[in-house]
């Protein structure tokens, strides 16, 4: 846990890492690229099971018509932990990381990707991978300068191999997330000045996924990674990414100015331009919702992430011209799960973990809760999923989510039926017979719609047949050091997964056998044997049908029981001048880079 | 009176170490520490860099070497600087603390200039409407929770009349006219807030001193009105009320933190807050620190007062 904040900010109000995201979940298909990046190879995968049509239209880039100035003001909920990316694992201090450093790939966006589909290069023009997928090259571009900012030793100059060496020590040294990195990577050489090679640990395919996340490897300079440039103050943040940190007033607001040495090249209305569009990012220090609703309404910030029972006052307020685009929510999990290596539990029984998924009323919840119908009359159509057993349904995993209403998902779908009738046949072939069994939850962290959809489902429970001691306890104290990292339970808990930055991790660190977050203690040799070979195939589309099969797995045997707890989306408003906020969608924290860079602002 | 006042500043000391020793305790014996959080939940369970940063910062060393460490920086007036943020505590103090100190003179100003009038207005007009208008606005005032009346202000105020608080924070030396429309309306919701019960100890107080000899006696002399009730009858009426008033500044400190959240005021409160929840020790520790001398020093002065206001009280 981050910060006590974090669950609520991450769940409840879609305000914080996702605001000003543009857009609109629509076609939902995946575009496959991997292999050498920079050599136009990369082919286009159908992305099956992603993520639902949604009435806002189809975004347009329209780059071609843009005009370079501007500043895009928009609302933070917290200051940033730290401004050194490498020394908080909170999302406030990665967010600050992608604006101003690089990663050796990033996600590509564009009207056609869904977010985190496609990865190309960033800090790296290319890479190669050894055949079995246990050495990747990267060629750095030779053209990537670091902000026109600071001491004469960085000011300006070109990037090279040392930096990117330095600030991958650096990431070992320090950074909370760097479990992955130190499982996955054995070695790290530069045999020139342009060439950073990985030697990995075990052939692992997604690697690329890693180097394009938004939450750990950040390239610094030498001297900032090795503490010659305070990295924690705006004068030392100096990276190469195209924002440079211009200021910052502590719980006020933070601004950038654009990177004019930035390598992304966009064609707009007067010419070819290096991008960012705008000339600078604010960030205002906004953490209550009423402060942003009433900012928004008077003109006052650009992006507001609206509560659904708000949307029909709100949007009667603004201005008829406010784009307003629906966005799934973020990617997070919500899930029973079942302590399977203790032979007294009645979850040992895979028909009793069933019987549980087949009580719960998904579709009710998602209803009752997202209000999905009073708004779809009201004009507002909004986009809803379910979960798979375990991959969640929500922005950034759409490729490799399989929906469980799909015919994709064969016989286990019917494990997510809503039938009680058919749950209690399931517990007495079981020979369950109310037997009682420990629940354990928390209700202390993740904010009101969790709390209000655990209440909710309990007497589904009850109605099915379950007899439960409900636990719920403090998350700091108990829940999080006890049930959450230890496994410390008898028989069931229920809470959110970590959301993790890629499906790779899903895979191994909740289902493998040795995984550090299996939770269920599953202990499965083919799922085991399966969750391996997705980590060696480097073909997306091969990998994604891997994944589907863990998943239809996964759900036969239901050892981890998703729920739907905020699978409803949301709308974000924009101030109507705003423009291609819809075309260029990203998730997790990367959108000042792969998202905010394409805006532009349409006024005089 | 001198040695009064010595005796009392000196009396400070125990009580403000024991007040550290208490917070210092506490923040050390709540669940999860700085760096569990620091690290996250994916980061958990790596024990070794947890091991690095608990060194790092100090919280491997027993708890009295830690404390006593802590103690011997205070008293050097290092403050120490954020686990978090590497940022010094002195210097977002400087920033921060002449923030939440002009909100909250503010909105005791406006308690005081509100609350006790209106007070006196009640007492004198006992049992009159204006008596019972006003005893009901002060009932008023004590039952509406201070963020409520925030939030109500904003949402009345965006969605009828599409207005909303300045959203950027100036210093009266960069903007006086932006600082003090920042400062304007928090300061006067916590000011109503405060003035219920001034108005209604104020007038309590009022009646009583109003039935005294003296006061007919200032009457029979045949002194105005005004000069009875403003030069006699409010001097001595006032005593318990100048005691609540240091007792106000504890609430003050608490609402002030809802309410530099609310309207974006860059104070101590949204500060501490974050401190307290990613257990920031050093901002915990300072400020607590601060806050508990700022009650201290208060009162005292609210004693001192008495003695200005009543010349039957003296202290030796």
């Amino acid at each position: 846990m981050s910060e006590i904040s974090y669950w609520i900010r991450f769940t409840q109000s879609r305000l914080t890492r996702r605001r000003a995201l543009a857009g609109a979940a629509t076609l939902g298909a995946g575009a496959a690229a991997i292999g050498v990046v920079g050599c136009g190879g990369g082919d286009d995968g159908g992305g099956g099971g992603g993520g639902q049509p949604v009435a806002a239209g189809k975004p347009q880039d329209t780059t071609g018509q843009a005009k370079a100035g501007g500043v895009y003001r928009i609302t933070q909920s917290a200051d940033p932990t730290n401004l050194d990316p490498n020394r908080s694992t909170s999302f406030t201090a990665q967010g600050v990381g992608a604006h101003i450093y690089s990663r050796m790939l990033k996600f590509q966006t564009g009207p056609e990707l869904a977010p985190l589909s496609k990865v190309t290069g960033d800090a790296a023009e290319s890479y190669e991978v050894s055949a079995d997928a246990t050495q990747w090259t990267f060629k750095l571009r030779k053209d990537l300068k670091f902000q026109p900012k600071g001491p004469a030793s960085v000011n300006g100059r070109l990037l090279d191999a040392d930096d990117v060496k330095a600030s991958y020590d650096y990431f070992l040294e320090r950074n909370g997330n760097r479990a992955i990195m130190v499982d996955t990577v054995d070695s790290v050489t530069t045999p020139d000045k342009n060439t950073v090679v990985f030697k990995l640990k075990k052939a692992y395919a997604p690697f690329q996924e890693l180097m394009a996340s938004s939450a750990l490897f950040w390239i610094m300079s030498k001297q900032g990674a090795t503490g010659e440039l305070d990295t924690q103050k705006v004068e030392g943040a100096i990276g190469t990414g195209p924002w440079t940190l211009d200021s910052q007033t502590p719980s006020v607001e933070i601004n950038s100015k654009r990177n004019p040495n930035w390598y992304e090249k966009a064609k707009i209305s007067t010419g070819e331009v290096s991008l960012p569009i705008l000339d600078g990012l604010t960030y205002v220090n906004m953490p209550d919702y009423a402060q942003n609703q009433a900012q928004f309404i008077a003109g006052n910030i650009m992006a507001f992430a609206v509560r659904n029972p708000d949307l029909v006052d709100v949007t009667r307020q603004v201005n008829v011209n406010t784009p307003k685009l629906a966005m799934p929510p973020g990617w997070l999990l919500s899930m029973y799960y079942f302590k399977l290596d203790n032979a007294n539990n009645p979850f040992k029984d895979e028909r009793v973990r069933r019987a549980l998924s087949m009580s719960l009323d998904r579709d009710g919840l998602i209803e009752v809760f997202g209000e999905i119908s009073k708004l779809k009359a009201q004009g507002f159509d909004l986009p809803t999923g379910w979960s798979n057993s375990c991959v969640p349904w929500g922005d950034g995993g759409a490729f490799w989510w399989l929906d469980p209403k799909s015919k994709d998902q064969g016989t286990s779908g019917q494990w997510y039926a809503y039938n009680v009738a058919e749950a209690k046949k399931l517990l007495a072939a079981a020979s369950y017979t109310g037997q009682s069994f420990n629940l354990n939850t928390t209700n202390t962290i993740y904010g009101t719609t969790f709390d209000n959809q655990t209440e909710a489902q309990l007497p589904m429970l009850s109605a099915a047949g379950f007899k439960y001691e409900l636990k719920s306890e403090d998350y700091t104290s108990k829940y999080f050091p006890e049930v959450y990292t230890k496994f410390n339970y008898e028989h069931a808990a229920y809470g959110y997964n970590t959301p993790f930055a890629t499906v790779g991790e899903y895979m191994y660190r909740m289902l493998h056998s040795k995984g550090d977050q299996n939770k269920s203690r599953i202990n499965d040799p083919q799922l085991d044997a399966l969750v391996l070979k997705q980590e060696i195939e480097t073909d997306q589309a091969k990998r994604q049908a891997i994944i589907y099969d863990i998943q239809r797995l996964v759900s036969d045997k239901m050892y981890y029981v998703p729920a739907v707890v905020g699978r409803w989306g949301s709308f974000t408003l924009f101030a109507p001048y705003v423009r291609n906020q819809g075309a260029f969608r990203t998730a997790a924290y990367g959108a000042s880079v792969e998202s905010y860079t394409h805006y532009w602002l349409d006024r005089a | 009176m001198q040695k009064y006042v010595a005796r009392r500043l000196l009396l400070m000391i125990p009580t403000l170490l024991g007040i550290t020793i208490i917070v210092f305790m506490m923040t050390r014996l709540t669940p999860q520490d700085t760096v569990d959080i620091l690290v996250g939940e994916v980061g958990y369970q790596d024990l070794a860099l947890k091991e690095q940063l608990r060194k790092e910062f100090g919280l491997t060393n027993s708890i009295p070497k830690q404390y006593v460490t802590w103690l011997g920086e205070i008293l050097t007036g290092d403050f120490g600087s954020s686990l978090y943020s590497g940022r010094p505590v002195t210097e977002e103090l400087k920033n921060r603390v002449p923030v939440s100190v002009e909100l909250g003179a503010l909105a005791l100003a406006f308690s005081i200039s509100l609350g006790i009038p209106v007070g006196i207005l009640s007492a004198v007009y006992q049992d009159k409407w204006i008596d019972y208008a006003t005893r009901g606005v002060s009932v008023l005032l004590l039952a509406i929770p201070s963020f409520w009346l925030a939030l109500i202000v904003l949402v009345v105020g965006s969605r009828q009349f599409s207005w909303a608080p300045p959203s950027k924070y100036f210093t009266p030396w960069q903007n006086l006219g932006e600082n003090i429309y920042i400062l304007l309306v928090p300061a006067i919701i916590l000011g109503l807030g405060l003035s219920g019960t001034k108005m209604r100890l104020m007038r309590t107080q009022m009646l009583e001193v109003l039935r005294q000899d003296y006061i007919r006696t200032a009457r029979a002399k045949g002194l105005t009105e005004l000069s009875v009730l403003v030069r006699h009858a409010s001097k001595n009426a006032l005593i318990p009320v100048v005691t609540i008033i240091g007792l106000q500044v504890t609430v003050l400190i608490a609402g002030s933190v809802i309410l530099e959240t609310i309207f974006l005021i860059p104070g101590v409160g949204q500060y501490v807050v974050n401190a307290a929840q990613r257990r920031d020790y050093p901002i915990i520790q300072s400020l607590t620190l601060i806050i508990a001398t700022v009650i201290v020093v208060s009162n005292l002065l609210v004693d001192i007062s008495y003695a200005y206001l009543d010349p039957r009280v003296k202290y030796s």
